[in-house]
């Protein structure tokens, strides 16, 4: 086994076991940040350039942000007293294994086994940060006023007022 | 690439944000008067349409935007619809509590989604200036978020708006899929081979989901009353005047420009669409006591009528529905300017409220009644000749398919049920007793300018039409009929 696919294997693992069994809900957010980097490296190790990217920029960057962000304006960091593991883990469990049979059992007797793999197309993020500037600029510039948009309703709509609902 | 192409809509973002940034500089009490400046700039980005040409269609970024005749109606359309739309928010200003600047730049930023959409020539422009239209209907209808009326009406058409656009990525995905291009000329080549494939087809019908639910077709036209009834007036006018043509003018360019070979095969579906929108929004709409939602439901069988046009699959129909869109910009408009007018202050915009409104303002009455006829298909009124052109061109399409006669039949008993509502409206206006309210109501001189307009056009549209059907007829010709 690549001993660097191994590296990121465990990394992602123990970050993904991290985030459900810590009780400090900040700490179980910083778990999940060391996941999806770990995921993102691993994207990354397999020549796979945008979805790596992508993965920093969206989850990294901005999912764990948010969580963080939600659990400082909600709840406060204080962990809870109930216990880490639901009283009915092990009919979790039991359905863990089952879907883990199911899709082992799929791809296991799926054609795609029988068939040579065809040379996956290779665009790296270079052609593609190309594409978006020339042929597809129009879109992605009406994306950008798209997020303005939004940014504006959100601050609107959120904005603090007086008078509540009435 | 030819930037020029795309002028209005650039000159439409960048008034938008100059609003946005004067909005910095601009003291409180003075605010709500951006709204003129902002009217005033579309109206000469409108002006300046009209000097424009478009006699052969010319494309731009990889053939992605194109401006033709057809598109070129479209981005008048809404450029008037705007003005308009804006005179009112002014208007409406001051039941708004925070936040009338960012009222007016958000309408402009919908406007450029949709002039945008009029010019799109790929899915992938589709899907994008589809969601800046609807992200920013988003904001526009819950405006209002001390009112729950408002938030309700905003939470309900952010779920079901994401639901239709995952129906139309989804669709376009499998679209792609097997015909590997998202652009529409590429498409019309390589349709007839894919169209062996179901999963092509599947991705179409997918597509047509997405953009049923726009124009607010059955079975698709469930969020339309709610959200019609809670927003503020403006947000409603620009919803089904702009939103609705957006869905027409993409429905027209992804059926009869993308994919023309399948469509042909889809008249008995369209069909059934038609007739079922126009009875829905016609039945339901008998029962409603509220104005906005009772004009939310009749905007749901005016959609039913203009796909009799799509359904008709011929240069008549397609003309016939921007005769119609053309004639129902401005009954729509005069009939919202004056709900935001005489709905200041009135809880549930309750039809109670116009009563006895020919003794407080006589020139709101007359336009409302005007409207409220030309809404129900009476000549000589502009709607009229609009329905009359689009009977006419099923009626053409009757000779080889013989279910048409039935449509026919449905469509004239949905006017007939139509009138029942609509004259009640007018009713109310003119012979109800006992209104509580008798006081005059002011109308303020940018407003009176707008209604005049809109009952000049009514009118003018409905004795003379030749004119736009003669424009609506260059139009369509950059379809594929």
């Amino acid at each position: 086994m690549d001993p660097v696919f191994a590296f990121l294997a465990l990394l992602t693992t123990a970050g993904a076991v991290a985030a459900v069994s810590l009780r400090n809900l900040v700490h179980c957010a910083l778990c999940l940040v060391v996941a999806f980097a770990g995921l993102a490296a691993l994207y990354l190790q397999l020549n796979a350039q945008f979805i790596g990217f992508a993965q920093i920029l969206v989850y990294v960057g901005a999912v764990a942000i948010l969580i963080v962000f939600a659990i400082l304006l909600t709840r406060g960091s204080e962990p809870g007293n109930q216990p880490i593991l639901s009283s009915s883990w092990q009919a979790g469990l039991g359905v863990a294994v089952l879907v883990l049979g199911a899709l082992g059992v799929a791809v296991a007797s799926s054609f795609v086994r029988y068939y040579p793999v065809s040379p996956a197309p290779q665009p790296t993020v270079r052609e593609l940060g190309e594409q978006l500037m020339t042929n597809y600029v129009l879109p992605l510039e009406v994306i950008g006023l798209l997020l303005t948009a939004a940014m504006i309703g959100a601050v609107i709509i959120a904005m603090h007022e007086k008078q509540g609902p009435r | 690439m030819n930037l020029s192409l795309s002028i209005l809509e650039f000159a439409v973002i960048g008034a938008g944000l100059a609003i946005l940034l004067a909005d910095l500089w601009t003291p409180v009490p003075q605010k709500r008067n951006l709204g003129y400046a902002a009217a005033a700039a579309v109206g000469l980005i409108f002006l300046a349409s009209m000097l424009m040409q478009a006699a052969a269609p010319a494309y731009a970024f990889e053939k992605m935007y194109v401006l033709d005749g057809l598109a070129l109606f479209f981005k008048r359309f809404f450029l008037f619809a705007a003005v308009i739309v804006l005179v009112m928010s002014v208007e409406f200003a001051d039941r708004i509590e925070a936040g009338i600047a960012e009222y007016y730049a958000l309408i402009m930023f919908a406007l450029a989604g949709m002039m945008f959409a009029a010019s799109a020539n790929d899915f992938i422009l589709v899907f994008v200036s589809l969601e800046l239209i609807t992200v920013t209907f988003y904001v526009l209808t819950s405006f209002q978020r001390g009112r729950l009326h408002s938030l309700e009406a905003g939470v309900k058409y952010l779920i079901l708006g994401a639901l239709a656009s995952a129906f139309l990525v989804y669709g376009i995905a499998l679209v792609f899929g097997v015909a590997n291009t998202t652009n529409f000329g590429e498409l019309m080549g390589s349709a007839r081979v894919a169209s062996a494939r179901p999963v092509f087809l599947l991705g179409l019908l997918l597509v047509l989901v997405g953009l049923g639910f726009k124009i607010a077709a059955f079975p698709f036209q469930i969020w339309a009353p709610d959200v019609y009834q809670g927003s503020p007036a403006p947000t409603t006018a620009f919803l089904a005047v702009g939103s609705k043509a957006a869905g027409f003018i993409l429905l027209l360019r992804v059926l009869f420009s993308a994919v023309p070979e399948i469509t042909v095969n889809w008249t008995k579906l369209l069909m059934v669409i038609a007739g079922m929108t126009i009875l829905y929004g016609n039945l339901c709409a008998i029962p409603q006591r509220n104005l906005k939602r009772l004009l939310g439901y009749s905007s749901i069988a005016h959609a039913g009528y203009m796909l009799l046009g799509v359904a008709a699959m011929n240069s008549a129909g397609s003309s016939a529905i921007l005769y119609y869109l053309g004639a129902y910009l401005f009954t729509v408009l005069a009939a919202f300017t004056v709900i935001c007018v005489v709905m200041r202050g009135v809880e549930g915009d309750d039809i109670s409220a116009v009563a006895g409104l020919h003794q407080r303002s006589p020139l709101l009455a007359a336009s409302l009644s005007l409207a409220m006829v030309s809404l129900a298909g009476i000549p000589p009124l502009a709607g009229f000749f609009g329905k009359f052109l689009l009977l006419k061109a099923v009626v053409e399409k009757g000779a080889t398919q013989p279910g048409c006669y039935w449509l026919i039949a449905v469509a004239i008993l949905g006017v007939v049920i139509s009138l029942y509502y609509y004259l009640g409206v007018v009713r109310a206006i003119y012979w109800s007793k006992g209104s509580a309210e008798l006081s005059d109501i002011k109308v303020s001189w940018p407003i009176q300018v707008s209604l005049y307009a809109c009952i000049a056009a009514m009118f003018y549209l409905g004795l003379f039409p030749d004119r736009l059907v003669n424009i609506a007829m260059e139009a369509v010709k950059a379809l594929k009929l």
